[in-house]
């Protein structure tokens, strides 16, 4: 089985290679404000990785649940061919696939992640990766598929491999795309899961025991939610696409602290905070970012 | 509004399907006539409420012209299924929906919505003609490129740019 670790790494690294693309970074004329900003996007986009739950995380969640496995939660991969058109659907999409590939591979649906983790290597190459994340790491990834360690080596090789790569702000407004989307995407099977579990086999109270854990993983996102709202405000793209993103995450947002979920655990009423009811208007939302997402 | 709770989980499904308009009703499940909370309820967005007095001429024109009566109008800036971009509302109740293609997230989307006679997103105004009638009523207010082609009987009408459908406003003429 796949190492769970591995599906993170894949993602970090890509985020990661983005963000050490750092070699031809100080050429002249530039400007110190813009390494500055440039900077500044680099450390938010490592403490956002940092704070959201791994992508392969939540599918392991997920699986602890009981939930059975289901295809049609993660994004089409047919779809891959529309997001190449335009590069920053292309980066939120790269974040999307990647955290697929972490519920595929939690339950072992081996073909459907290789294949999905091809797909992350088009679009990789789409925005310019195609150096750092070749067809011969997936062969590799192949071919491991039981070997943590030679697995972590070949992630390893792939970051440092990925230092000569977009050498502008283009990279770092990527990067922050594709952690975008890799939040969307675990929010999203997330909160499908919650909504989606069988409401007529378990009682609620028992109910709720079995999703708490997976239910305060959506809880505890407000913080990094209110970091890639910032995120997506720092990077050197503004247009409509950001702006619309941004305001959907901004009231999604505004959900969470109407929940209060802090002061209802300290006023004891974490069953009220827990309870899937309140986790209704963060599920449509949700949904409907990722719908236009992925669409 | 329970019910409502259950819609989202559908429109993941349909998504790819064709989403239609009805004039003089709605589209999908925004309807004139809905609530406030309703809409807000299936969009998924408050979205920012205007006073009509506040209002730009851009929004105010169309709903002069089309002789809708409102008292506020909501706007819809977001990321979501819906390429829904006002809606104005009289008293609580939905009384004219404005759908746009103009925001780049609304433009995939509109690819998959037509009107319930077939109409869809960038058809020229000779398709609306064909496809409405040829005697549209147009409009003497026009926001920079577009202008407006309503049917008011039929309780529709169409913003054209360039030739290219780019805007729809459903309304119900017999409202009240």
């Amino acid at each position: 089985m796949f190492n769970k670790n591995l599906v993170f790494l894949f993602s970090v690294l890509i985020t990661t290679g983005l963000l050490s693309c750092g070699g031809e970074k100080k050429q002249a004329g530039t400007s110190g404000e813009f390494d500055s900003a440039a900077s500044s996007i680099q450390n938010q986009v490592q403490n956002v990785l940092y704070e959201i739950p791994p992508p392969s995380e939540i599918p392991y969640i997920i699986q602890a649940t009981g939930a059975d496995y289901n295809r049609d939660l993660v994004n089409k991969l047919e779809k891959q061919e529309k997001y190449l058109a335009t590069q920053k659907i292309a980066a939120l999409n790269l974040g999307v696939y990647a955290t697929d590939i972490g519920y595929l591979v939690s339950y072992d649906q081996v073909q459907d992640a290789l294949n999905y983790m091809k797909g992350c290597l088009d679009i990789g190459e789409n925005l310019g990766l195609k150096s750092a994340l070749d067809i011969t790491i997936v062969n590799r990834f192949q071919s491991n598929l039981n070997a943590k360690d030679s697995l972590a080596n070949i992630i390893n090789q792939v970051i440092s491999n990925s230092d000569r790569y977009l050498k502008d702000a283009e990279r770092d407004n990527i990067a922050a795309l594709v952690v975008a989307g890799t939040f969307i995407e675990g929010l999203y099977l997330s909160s499908q899961l919650v909504a989606r579990y069988p409401k007529d086999i378990l009682n609620d109270q028992s109910r709720n025991l079995v999703l708490t854990p997976l239910i305060k993983i959506i809880l505890d996102q407000e913080k990094p939610l209110g970091d890639i709202i910032n995120l997506l405000r720092s990077i050197d793209l503004k247009d409509d696409w950001i702006d619309g993103l941004i305001n959907s995450m901004d009231e999604l947002k505004k959900n969470y602290t109407e929940l209060n979920i802090q002061e209802q655990i300290r006023n004891n009423r974490a069953d009220l905070a827990l309870s899937d009811k309140t986790l209704e208007r963060i599920t449509i939302q949700i949904e409907k970012i990722r719908t236009t997402v992925t669409y | 509004m329970k019910n409502l709770v259950l819609i989202p989980f559908f429109i993941g499904i349909m998504a790819v399907q064709a989403q239609v308009i009805y004039p003089k009703k709605g589209y999908e499940e925004i309807n004139i006539g809905i609530t406030y909370e309703d809409v807000i309820w299936i969009l998924g967005f408050d979205g920012s409420k205007i006073n009509k007095d506040s209002a730009p001429k851009m929004l105010v024109a169309p709903a002069d012209e089309l002789g809708v009566d409102y008292d506020y109008i909501v706007n819809f800036r977001y990321i979501m299924d819906y390429p829904v971009t006002s809606v104005y509302f009289k008293g609580d109740l939905a009384v004219l929906i404005i759908m746009s293609s103009y925001p780049e997230y609304n433009q995939f989307i509109c690819q998959d919505v037509e009107t319930s006679n077939g109409l869809k997103f960038w058809d020229n105004l000779q398709k609306i003609k064909t496809t409405f009638g040829s005697s549209p009523s147009k409009l003497e207010y026009s926001e920079g490129n577009l202008s407006y082609y309503a049917f008011k009987k039929t309780g529709i009408c169409f913003g054209i740019d360039g030739d290219q459908l780019r805007t729809v406003l459903i309304f119900d003429p017999d409202f009240k």
